[in-house]
């Protein structure tokens, strides 16, 4: 009995299951934050680059010619701010949360930060969450909650960085390697 | 027995000559996003309650006492909710904003990649991609030309898909300068498959990109062509959608070319095909595009999205 599992495990290998690469994606994108107008509310925090997002249109991904069939997990490990320009400070905005999105499916949080430091870098919280489904839509979009302390004195760019990481079937790879 | 020929202009008058006054709608965008802003309450300008919670879905823009878009800066959003939020700080604005800035709508090859973001003002972005659903539609006719002339299909229909892949590749570079006159630059699409597939393959992506959502886009750009404010555009618009509305009428002439020679497995698939991008078009009509940008592009407010969709359902998709 206690046999049964790496007997089973043998087997599965010599029948020449797919071994996993792990592969990452990193992508940037800008906003600005405008110093607030009166009477309004601040506008929403749009990273245009993260917009429409197809992850395997990529420099590597294309060279290693992967498909979204060899894909078998996406998880964002590691998400960034960064202000690019203005003041350095982003203080001014707490429970930041950044979710992907696509057509005909549900909005997916993958990483957040309760408060943000006085300074002009800051890391979010990425706990590992799958986005797949998200990400194999072709067109994904990452999008943000906010919530503004007070407004900023003056016009301030953030940049996001965003590190996707990919579970891909090492049969592309190969398929690479070969002349 | 096949059924009748569908004829798409006398489809498409019928259903504009019914049209209230203002259609909505945009082809489904291949990004949007919510976005959310919560912010301290605004200074009140004017006198009186300036704010009250507001319902989900129940936006009073005109004629209540609370104006979302009047508190949320919309400037690059369409606001879609807002609501007082309390805190032990005092009452917080929070603001439900959905951005899309894609609304063209057209054949698609198979394999097509999204478009990543581009640069340019708003109205740039969605020039581009549009310019990019143009192009990447060239593709796609050059071998729906190659399959029908496989296939065996009538020269009338073949010749019509070589006349496409003319016209897409003039609208390509008709928008694409538009769109750089805007700041912004439509890449290039990746070809996808070029290989022949079987009839009942091409029957149904015919099915799904030309009757439903070409013929959509179709009708849009002729509603586009007269409502336009971007003058440019709508001079391009005019040529375009004539231009569409041949296409539209291919795609039923392949759909009921193909169906007699398909058997009864593969006619449902085709069916199949058709329903899942009517309900892909149903999903995302509805979704708001930038003020702006709806303006410059004629675009039809998404408030009446449902109704054109579902006219087309009712006499085309049915």
């Amino acid at each position: 009995m206690p046999l049964r599992m790496p007997v089973l495990a043998a087997v599965l290998l010599l029948m020449g299951c797919p071994a996993l690469v792990t592969m990452t994606v990193e992508r940037k994108a800008e906003a600005v934050i405008p110093a607030c107008t009166p009477g309004q509310a601040p506008p929403p925090l749009v990273f245009a680059g993260f917009r429409g997002m197809d992850l395997l249109a990529d420099d590597e991904m294309e060279r290693q010619r992967v498909s979204w069939d060899d894909v078998r997990s996406v998880v964002p490990i590691q998400v960034s701010l960064r202000v690019s320009q203005g003041a350095q400070d982003l203080s001014h905005l707490r429970d930041v949360q950044l979710a992907a999105e696509a057509l005909s499916l549900g909005r997916k949080a993958f990483a957040s930060a309760q408060a943000l430091p006085a300074t002009g870098e800051a890391e979010l919280n990425a706990p590992g969450i799958e986005i797949l489904a998200h990400a194999k839509s072709g067109a994904m979009t990452v999008s943000t909650d906010v919530t503004y302390t007070r407004c900023p004195a003056e016009d301030q760019a953030v940049e996001a960085t965003v590190v996707f990481e990919l579970q891909v079937t090492g049969n592309p790879l190969e398929r690479a390697s070969t002349p | 027995m096949s059924a009748p020929r569908v004829v798409v202009r006398k489809v498409f008058r019928r259903i504009l000559l019914t049209t209230p006054v203002m259609l909505g709608g945009c082809c489904p965008a291949p990004s949007s996003g919510t976005y959310t802003v919560t912010s301290p309450m605004p200074e009140a300008r004017d006198a009186g309650p300036v704010f009250s919670s507001v319902d989900a879905g129940a936006l009073p823009r005109d004629g209540g006492s609370v104006a979302c878009t009047s508190l949320c800066a919309s400037a690059a959003a369409e606001v879609t909710n807002c609501a007082e939020v309390p805190s032990d700080a005092g009452p917080l604005l929070r603001c439900t904003y959905v951005v899309s800035d894609n609304f063209a709508c057209g054949r698609r090859p198979e394999g097509l990649a999204s478009l990543v973001g581009t640069d340019g003002d708003a109205f740039g972005r969605a020039l581009a991609g549009m310019a990019y659903l143009e192009a990447a539609s060239v593709p796609a006719f050059q071998r729906l030309a190659a399959e029908l002339t496989v296939h065996g299909a009538p020269e009338r229909l073949v010749r019509s898909a070589r006349r496409a892949v003319r016209e897409e590749t003039r609208h390509a570079r008709m928008i694409g300068a538009l769109a750089k006159q805007h700041g912004a630059h439509p890449p290039t699409p990746h070809h996808g498959p070029t290989h022949i597939r079987a009839l009942d393959e091409v029957a149904g992506e015919n099915a799904a990109e030309g009757c439903v959502r070409e013929t959509y886009g179709a009708l849009l750009a002729g509603w586009q062509a007269f409502h336009a404010q971007d003058h440019a555009f709508r001079a391009a618009m005019e040529i375009i959608a004539l231009d569409e509305a041949r296409h539209a009428q291919l795609a039923w002439d392949v759909a009921h070319w193909a169906e007699g020679r398909l058997d009864a497995r593969a006619r449902r698939r085709v069916r199949a095909a058709r329903e899942a991008a009517v309900a892909e078009v149903l999903d995302a009509a509805a979704q708001p595009v930038e003020h702006g940008v709806a303006r410059e592009a004629g675009l039809p407010s998404p408030a009446h999205a449902s109704w054109l969709v579902t006219s087309l359902r009712q006499q085309m998709w049915s």
